[in-house]
């Protein structure tokens, strides 16, 4: 029995994408144009993991990966947040909430199929929260590191 | 020498005075001299004596001016009075009388038998006086001839026996005696005259309170005149030891100034240290005689005497030797104090002089500094009035002590109320991790820099709003009993802020808005190589189509940005071509079409076509961006309708009339959706830049805010109008309306 993944993104287009390069890896994929009927999916079938979008009408990602992670059904399915929104307060924003990878718009199918396939098959739900946590601390140094505010002038 | 035989009537004319010995003549001359002292009465007396005593036809009297070697006419007798002033007149020099020269310089009488043969004679005087005989006998006085005394016979060449000789010159003796009384008591009168006149103007001087370089040039003058010496030079010794020299001559005895300056510093010097006149009648000869001047030979100083105190010295030079008598010595040195008084009252009112000068040029300053504060502090005020950004001063307990009408404006507290509020009252502050105003104040009266520096904070005004601030403090030191404050000059930066917000918002969402088609592009691109998928070639069709799709938006988000940068710049310049609306329209639904296949898209278009002058790709933007806003807002399934109408009636809106007064005819097209509708407030702001509905909806919809912004730029360079009208919940209705050729 193949493990099922459901893609949450409003954009036809990234859908058919995530959906062709899994189904080409072995998974299943069910897709959902938007965040509203992305968390009915998620909750009618508990997919193995999620991918999810952020910008989207009716609920954004950010509630649904919430929702998610709230209900106990879903709360130990691993989500990947796929997304235009690549600044680190974003990326943090999505760690904490429980993602446990994040994605930036563009990206390469392939990376996105192997990190599906890292999450799936070679990390179990401890060696995940380990890693989202030196994630959300490695993110974290980062935005330290950034200067707190711009000098005037540039 | 026998006396002439023809000369005996004469003789015996006068046998008792010519048999008369010596004496009893001297006396007859005495007599007549005696009675007076004035020279000039006893010159005339002499020669009329002399005359009647010797039975010549003629006498005359010369003196000798040894200073400047001339004879000066003294008297004569025996011709006609109005003749005799004139005769006085006449100078003679030494050279031209020969007859007085040789008398003088042989100090022996000289006898002239036959005037008008002797070669010694003025032959014009002569004849002028049709004289035969002359004697000429000078006038002896302790060695020196004073002068000559002329006899003259016209009636008779004139024998002079040497009883006649030797009884003329005992007369020419007693004459000189006479003579020189006269002048001795002339000159002492004179002199006695002079100095009351120079004591005089002395006083004068002192009255009127000259100024101290003033008065030692009179001083000096006044000394010089009244003892007519050729130099004169008066030295000062001054309390701080300082020695002024002060010299007065004529200009034309410059050469001898000269000479003084360089001898007096030592003269003076004695002068001072004897404490008494020094007088010195022989000068060093080679002292100042280069250039053929006559050296100074003559010297007499003397002390300036003040309250027993030595202030000076006064001292004359002359170009003869032995000059000086001791009358005179004594006479300058009474004038010298006289003038030491006049020298002090004029220091002293110098000295006041220069005092009140300096208090009155300080007055002044202070009147100018005191006008400049004025004019400065007016200035300041006028700053501080009606500066644009808020300025506020402090006390160290935190207390508004001042506070300008931009603070009112910023703040939201009237003036009279801030003012001794506390600043955490008035200006209390959001802190963004940056010191409030309240703090930094206080930061700045604890270090006490006077270095401004700026700062940002966020601040609550009274009425609750938040104002972003740029402030900048310093620290105003304590003057006077008051102080120390902190002033702070407090800008509204809000504006600023806004817009760099609106900057950073905008590049992060044209950050987002290029990504969405390049996710795609990039995704499905990577999928139809990845040889490992094995695609069928429909769906590699669709792929490719996805890409074209994708690669569209993106080139109309650039094209809007275009857009909007040349709108910026003023160079959204329209290129009119004649166009057909319908198959434009055709166009746009056509493109827009494959890519929405989750909505419904409808048109109603007339059949036949419809020609505008407009820019083709103005207005293939436009509707482009009208239809995709359309679909972007309408639910999946949702239906958006083009409608396209030739309208000459009445429309909503739109101006019927043409600026001309034609009516004018519109091409109207609308796009109509079923989507989330636009809430009646909003309405009049969906046509601004980067304006964005804010329902939850519309913020999770990409979206730059700039579509309908351009669209409205395009329907107004076309001299269009565009508007919308929506039911929220039920849709929006976009109408465009282009005036028709």
């Amino acid at each position: 029995m193949p493990e099922t993944i459901l893609v949450v993104d409003d954009d036809v287009d990234i859908c058919e994408i995530v959906q062709v390069n899994l189904e080409g890896a072995g998974y299943q994929v069910l897709r959902a144009t938007d965040g509203a009927k992305g968390l009915v999916a998620a909750r009618t079938h508990v997919p193995d993991l999620i991918i999810l979008d952020v910008l989207m009408p009716e609920l954004d990602g950010w509630e649904v990966l919430t929702q998610l992670i709230r209900d106990p059904r879903t709360a130990d399915r691993p989500v990947i947040m796929l997304t235009c929104r690549g600044d680190d307060q974003d990326v943090l924003r999505g760690l904490e909430l429980g993602a446990v990878e994040y994605v930036t718009k563009p990206f390469y199918p392939e990376d996105l199929v192997a990190s599906v396939r890292l999450l799936l098959d070679v990390c179990d739900p401890a060696m995940r929260e380990a890693r989202r946590k030196q994630l959300i601390r490695g993110r974290q140094q980062t935005i330290r590191n950034l200067p707190a505010t711009m000098p005037r002038g540039t | 020498m026998a006396l002439n035989p023809g000369n005996i009537e004469a003789l015996t004319d006068y046998p008792v005075r010519l048999r008369a010995d010596e004496s009893a003549l001297l006396l007859e001359i005495a007599k007549a001299t005696s009675s007076t002292l004035d020279l000039h009465e006893v010159l005339d007396r002499i020669a009329e004596k002399t005359a009647r005593l010797t039975g010549a036809d003629r006498c005359s009297l010369w003196l000798l001016d040894t200073t400047h070697d001339l004879l000066v006419p003294g008297a004569i007798y025996g011709v006609d009075p109005n003749f005799a002033r004139q005769w006085k007149r006449r100078f003679l020099t030494i050279r031209e009388e020969r007859l007085s020269q040789e008398a003088i310089g042989t100090g022996q009488p000289v006898v002239v038998l036959d005037a008008a043969s002797d070669p010694r004679t003025d032959k014009s005087a002569v004849d002028f006086f049709g004289d035969k005989s002359f004697l000429v006998v000078p006038l002896p006085h302790k060695g020196r001839v004073i002068g000559t005394l002329f006899l003259n016979h016209i009636s008779h060449h004139h024998h002079y026996s040497t009883q006649e000789i030797s009884v003329v010159q005992a007369i020419a003796s007693q004459s000189a005696v006479a003579i020189v009384n006269a002048q001795l008591y002339e000159e002492s009168r004179r002199q006695r005259l002079e100095v009351l006149a120079s004591f005089r103007r002395i006083g004068d001087a002192l009255a009127a309170g000259l100024d101290l370089d003033e008065t030692l040039r009179l001083v000096v003058e006044l000394a010089r005149e009244m003892l007519q010496a050729t130099v004169g030079a008066l030295t000062l010794s001054f309390d701080d030891g300082g020695v002024d020299e002060v010299q007065w001559a004529p200009v034309d005895v410059a050469h001898q100034y000269q000479q003084a300056v360089g001898t007096l510093p030592e003269l003076a010097a004695e002068v001072v240290r004897r404490g008494e006149p020094l007088y010195i009648g022989e000068l060093r000869e080679e002292v100042g005689s280069q250039g053929g001047v006559k050296p100074l030979r003559t010297y007499v100083g003397v002390p300036l005497r003040l309250r027993g105190e030595i202030i000076g010295t006064l001292g004359m030079y002359h170009s003869l030797p032995r000059k000086f008598s001791p009358n005179e010595v004594e006479l300058l040195a009474s004038f010298g104090n006289q003038a030491a008084i006049a020298i002090d009252n004029a220091r002293l009112f110098t000295r006041l002089q220069r005092k009140v000068d300096e208090l009155s040029a300080a007055a002044a300053r202070n009147a100018d500094l005191y006008t400049n504060l004025q004019v400065e502090k007016q200035r300041l005020d006028v700053i501080f009035r009606n500066s644009s950004d808020a300025i506020f001063m402090v006390d160290r307990e935190g207390q508004i002590v001042a506070f300008n009408p931009a603070a009112e404006v910023l703040t939201g507290w009237p003036v009279s109320q801030a003012v001794g509020r506390g600043i955490d009252d008035v200006l209390c502050g959001v802190t963004n991790g940056h010191p409030s105003l309240a703090e930094a104040t206080a930061r700045v009266l604890a270090e006490g820099t006077v270095k401004a520096t700026l700062v940002e904070a966020t601040i609550l005004t009274r009425n609750g709003s938040y104002r972003d601030v740029g402030a900048s403090y310093a620290y105003v030191p304590p003057r006077n009993g008051e102080g120390p404050y902190a002033l702070a000059v407090v800008r509204d930066i809000s504006h600023q802020k806004e817009v760099e917000r609106l900057k950073s918002d905008f590049i992060s969402m044209v950050s987002h808005e290029l990504r969405t088609p390049l996710a795609v592009i990039k995704g499905y691109a990577a999928t139809l190589l990845n040889a490992q998928l094995h695609l069928e070639p429909e769906r590699q069709q669709k792929f490719i189509r996805g890409i074209n799709d994708a690669s569209d938006r993106l080139t109309r988000l650039i094209d809007n940005l275009l857009s909007v940068s040349r709108l910026e710049s003023g160079r959204f310049k329209v290129n009119p071509q004649l166009l057909d609306l319908v198959e434009l329209v055709h166009k746009v639904i056509g493109g827009v079409h494959p890519s929405v296949s989750s909505h419904r898209l409808r048109y109603e278009l007339p059949t036949e076509r419809l020609i505008v002058l407009a820019d083709r790709d103005q207005i293939e933007q436009l509707l482009l961006n009208l239809v995709t806003n359309a679909v972007k807002y309408s639910p999946a399934g949702g239906e958006v309708v083009v409608t396209l109408r030739d309208l000459d009636g009445k429309l909503g809106q739109v101006s019927q009339l043409a600026p001309d007064g034609e009516p004018r005819r519109w091409m109207v097209v609308s796009v109509r959706d079923c989507g989330i509708g636009i809430p009646a407030n909003q309405l009049p702001f969906i046509f601004d830049k980067f304006y964005r509905g804010d329902s939850p909806t519309v913020r999770r919809v990409a979206g730059t805010g700039l579509g309908l912004y351009i669209c409205k730029s395009i329907v107004e360079a076309h001299q269009g109008q565009i508007w919308a009208e929506s039911e929220p919940g039920h849709g929006s209705t976009f109408f465009v309306a282009l005036p028709r050729e």
